[in-house]
């Protein structure tokens, strides 16, 4: 095992300070979000209009609100920065396998891991993201931005019923809060599951918060990324 | 509206000119019940019962009055009430026996505007058209008097805004549930009943205490949304606060559309949040259960 | 202490001190006997039932609140007035209304009430809607404002939450199923369709023998069984909230049965010998018992409840060897598992708080939860059963060696869990639950529909099918310790014995 070993693991770096700060800012974002709206819509039960008390009432949990989404749709605009930048600047690949750009393997991938589930075959070689990995991003990415559009219907009213019908403003409350829904039930379930909770990686994966994963994790974990290096 | 000719018993809505202002309006909400003695006042469908808590009436707006003043001598003819003889006398409803012109000796504005609004409306249809008799509708479906919505024994004097329009959000509720129901649904229900926000709207707000307008026209739903949003223009009015048909006259197909419309994209969306959430709760489930058979495995 | 100056100095007031005390004592007597002169015409006046209502002339002055205002019941003076306005009318025998040309009376006699056990309770104490104008009452007499539902009597009250309390302890022996409500009332017209008065304020003595035979007949039209059904035994506590009584010589044939098997197993447990003792038994329980007390109060305390929650609970070693024979199990298991600790729990909450909402919920076979909970724990125990027999008949694995032992226990637990649904679907078919509540029981509730395309007369065949399975049930817990089941106590056993390994 690896405290036998006389060197240090050789470790890969996965995600850069940026990707890693990110992160951070979307995890505290998102958690914010989701607090301060299920305050709102559930404002019934009292363990919402306790919290909402405890922020000093409707105004301000409209401001926090608010205040959250702004860091978190940030994070997106940064992002998409980020993307021109590694594009143009960094000529990376966005399309490519080790990209998050999603495939047909992906579905194949993700037949063979259920196999897998069921004792039938053996586990994929992954790239540098996986199907679940592609899903979450995408996932993430297209819900995000509903959720920002959305948003800002509901945050002004009178100006988007000038460009569209009022009805409009509630079809954007019904896909924000389904929308929500989705996200906080795949976010705080599923993704903490896959990436932090699941026996092999128990108990947290580090490498979204300092970047590093070592040689036997790849191997283990992404194979395809690690022949490609 | 000319005066009609109305049976001298009952009371009736009469013409009146133009009411007074808002603030006036606003002023008078200090004069209803509280809710718990509003449930004291009005039993489940509506009719005050025989008794009086004179516990609560002496800590009412009213406490001072003595009987007579609001209840007159209780004469009809020659026969006094309560009359062992003609027990029949009794069998009424004392919200639809009571004249109601009483009140507005010390209620002036408020009883003038509940003349211009629906509800008065409604209730000169319903005594005047003999097609709807007053004996076959429920007491739920009935056009509501004063003492419909106001307890004339229990009501404390002095409430604020908050306190009266929380209230009034169920005493309109009795009669206009489904209307509560998506309004206790939408921000403005919550904000205003469950969050407490004394900038958020009630059900009185937008509608007029008193006045009880159908916000259907466009300019008077502007005019009502302007209070609190002005820089609403018409579009703004289309957005639909109470997203249900019930109610809702036939010929308004418009407004069945946009209900129609909300509420397929509400079940779609239902449907893709279950099957999306089933399908990789499912996934992580299974997975873990296999990873924990292989690490199980691993340590033997 | 007085002494002898003290006295005489007292004596220069006495002539004050002593007029003093008289104007007391007198003014005392007179308030005395002012009181019971009260009392006496008062409760003369009561008895008398004088009218409360001055005299009806024109000219004479009247208070309003004589009549109208809210007497305060919670004072024997203010029920009794209470009772008094109210007798007024319903004492006389004019006292009568019409239905459908018929006259009905709605005289009481005010001796059933005086004379009753709610003597000191006012009238509009239990018939809270009726003093108003129009003269009815939509609601009918609240008993659940003073009394709990479950009062102690739960065994009996259980099945009977859609019962209401009037049909039962009034003397009209007429009742009919309220379609609207889904409750048991007491019905306005008897078995001749002749319109009655429901007045009789006599309560009716629940204990007689003929006395539940008002539902339980044949043909009866409340969805009530035909028989009379004995109440669950204890012994189903395994998957009922059940009472604390055996329910019928079958149950105690089948604990009897179960006793004597615990017994044998434990008697041949201990033939054997323990830490080197071989021939005294009290020796040998003495070393165990010593064994088990010394582990307990130890540190190893936490591996024994690590074993517990991860070997017992969660089967961990058998997930170690197969992720599908976890999974078949886990579904026959945790289910039985959950209802025993769900029926445990409903015992405890229904004798500490019968009042609770939790213990209505938890009673009420048709709460949302429960129908839920029951039918979802049946439906996994039904699914494993079928995936074990699949794995033992059809695909029979090479490690699988099927004993009539095993087939045995599959088939009482199968034929369990169908029974119990049948048994359900007929329950609910036949005491018409309304759709919405029927709802939360997703398999009971279409099976009722299904079963409602048969012209069978449920009432008649639903005492069967509850003793059945019943009977099933009495099988299965006298098999316990004889047959393959034996591992439920076996294994926990062994697991715990060996925590130390690995």
């Amino acid at each position: 095992m690896t405290t036998q070993e006389k060197q240090p693991p050789e470790t890969f770096v996965r995600f850069s300070p940026l990707q890693r700060l990110l992160h951070v800012a979307v995890m505290i974002g998102f958690t914010g979000l989701a607090i301060t709206g299920f305050s709102l819509k559930f404002s019934d039960q009292w363990w919402a209009g306790g919290f909402a008390w405890l922020v000093g009432g409707a105004g301000h949990l409209a401001y926090l609100h608010r205040f959250f989404a702004v860091i978190t749709y940030g994070c997106v605009l940064v992002h998409i920065l980020w993307l021109f930048y590694f594009k143009l600047v960094l000529k990376g690949s966005i399309t490519g396998p080790q990209s998050l750009f999603p495939k047909v393997q992906d579905i194949k991938d993700m037949f063979q891991h259920m196999g897998y589930f069921f004792g039938k075959r053996r586990i994929p070689r992954f790239n540098r993201f996986t199907y679940w990995e592609k899903f979450d991003y995408l996932a993430l990415f297209l819900g995000m931005n509903t959720m920002g559009l959305t948003g800002l219907f509901l945050w002004f009213p009178e100006f988007f019923s000038t460009l569209l019908p009022g009805y409009f403003i509630n079809l954007a409350q019904v896909l924000h809060l389904y929308e929500a829904i989705l996200a906080v039930a795949l976010k705080f379930v599923v993704h903490i599951l896959t990436t932090h909770l699941r026996p092999e990686i128990f108990p947290v994966d580090k490498s979204i918060f300092n970047g590093k994963t070592t040689r036997e994790k790849m191997m283990h974990e992404h194979p395809g990324e690690l022949d490609s290096l | 509206m000319n005066a009609f000719m109305v049976k001298s018993k009952k009371w009736l809505p009469e013409q009146k000119s133009f009411g007074r202002s808002l603030l006036f309006c606003l002023m008078l909400f200090a004069a209803l019940p509280s809710p718990r003695s509003l449930e004291a006042a009005i039993t489940p469908d509506g009719q005050p019962g025989w008794f009086v808590d004179m516990g609560l009436f002496a800590a009412s707006a009213h406490g001072t009055f003595s009987c007579e003043q609001c209840h007159g001598d209780m004469k009809q003819g020659q026969t006094m009430h309560p009359d062992s003889e003609n027990p029949t006398f009794l069998k009424a409803y004392a919200n639809r026996e009571y004249d109601y012109r009483r009140c507005q000796s010390c209620h002036r504005p408020s009883y003038e505007q509940y003349l211009e609004g629906a509800h008065a409306k409604a209730l000169l249809k319903e005594q005047t058209d003999s097609a709807v008799g007053s004996n076959t509708l429920p007491e739920s479906k009935k056009a509501p008097t004063c003492g419909s919505c106001h307890s004339g024994h229990y009501a404390r004097a002095h409430l604020s805004r908050v306190e009266i329009g929380r209230e009034m959000v169920s005493v309109c509720g009795k009669c206009h549930p489904a209307q509560t129901a998506t309004y206790l649904d939408n921000y403005h229900g919550k904000a205003a009943v469950n969050l407490g926000d004394k900038n958020a709207a009630f059900c009185t707000d937008c509608h007029g205490a008193h006045h009880s307008v159908s916000l259907k026209d466009k300019k008077t739903a502007l005019a009502a949304c302007q209070r609190c949003h002005p820089d609403a223009t018409e579009g703004f009015t289309q957005v639909v606060i109470h997203p249900t048909i019930k109610d809702l006259p036939e010929n308004d197909t418009q407004k069945r559309a946009h209900v129609a419309l909300i509420r397929v994209v509400t079940v779609l969306m239902s449907i893709l949040v279950i099957l999306v959430v089933g399908f990789f709760y499912g996934h992580s489930f299974v997975w873990l259960l296999r990873e924990l058979h292989e690490k199980l495995r691993k340590h033997k | 202490m007085r002494n002898e100056r003290q006295h005489h100095k007292n004596r220069n007031n006495m002539g004050k001190r002593l007029m003093g005390q008289f104007i007391k004592g007198i003014l005392f007597l007179s308030i005395c006997s002012a009181s019971l002169l009260t009392f006496f015409i008062w409760s003369a006046e009561a008895n008398q039932t004088n009218p409360m209502m001055p005299p009806l002339l024109e000219g004479k002055a009247r208070d309003c609140l004589e009549c109208h205002r809210y007497p305060n019941v919670e004072t024997n003076a203010g029920a009794f007035a209470s009772q008094v306005f109210c007798l007024e009318c319903h004492q006389k025998d004019s006292c009568t209304k019409t239905v459908h040309k018929e006259k009905v009376s709605l005289k009481i006699d005010p001796e059933d009430i005086r004379k009753g056990r709610h003597a000191f309770v006012g009238c509009i104490q239990c018939h809270t809607d009726v003093a108003r104008s129009p003269h009815q009452s939509k609601e009918g007499a609240q008993c659940l404002s003073c009394h709990p539902f479950h009062n102690g009597a739960g065994e009996i009250h259980a099945p009977h939450l859609r019962v209401r309390c009037q049909a039962c302890h009034t003397v009209s022996k007429f009742v009919y199923l309220d379609k609207e409500s889904n409750e048991v009332r007491p019905a306005h017209t008897n078995d001749k369709k002749m319109p009655i008065g429901l007045t009789d304020h006599a309560l009716q003595d629940t204990d007689r023998a003929d006395f539940c035979q008002r539902c339980h007949t044949q043909e009866n039209k409340v969805g009530a069984a035909d028989i009379i059904l004995p109440s669950k035994s204890f012994i189903c506590i395994m998957c009922h909230d059940v009472s604390l009584t055996m329910g019928g010589p079958v149950f105690w044939v089948a604990f009897i049965l179960l006793v004597i098997g615990i017994l044998a197993t434990v008697h041949f447990w201990f033939q054997g010998s323990v830490q080197g003792e071989e021939k005294s038994m009290h020796r040998k329980i003495g070393f165990v018992s010593e064994s088990i007390w010394g582990t307990i109060f130890s540190s190893d305390f936490f591996t024994i409840l690590k074993t517990i929650l991860l070997d017992v609970i969660l089967q961990r070693r058998l997930l170690q060897e197969s992720v599908k024979r976890w999974f078949i199990h886990s579904l026959i298991f945790l289910p039985i598992l959950f209802r025993f600790l769900l029926s445990v729990f409903t015992f405890f909450v229904s004798r500490i708080g019968p009042e609770s909402s939790l213990a209505v919920i938890l009673i009420d076979k048709n709460s949302g939860f429960m129908a839920f909970v029951n039918d979802l724990c049946g439906i996994l125990i039904l699914l494993g059963i079928v995936l074990a027999a699949l794995q033992r008949f059809i695909i029979k694995p090479p490690h699988v060696i099927a004993e009539a032992k095993d087939n045995l226990a599959l088939l009482l637990i199968g034929l369990l869990v169908f029974l119990g649904f049948l048994a359900e679907g007929a329950r609910i078919l036949m005491t018409q639950l309304p759709p919405e509540a029927g709802l939360y029981s997703f398999i009971g509730y279409p099976l009722s529909g299904f079963l409602s395309l048969t012209t069978i007369q449920w009432t008649a065949v639903y005492p069967y099918i509850w003793w059945a399975h019943a009977v099933v049930g009495a099988i299965f817990v006298a098999y316990l310790p004889f047959g393959k089941m034996r591992h439920m106590f076996n294994t926990p056993l062994t697991l715990l014995l060996n925590y130390k390994m690995k």
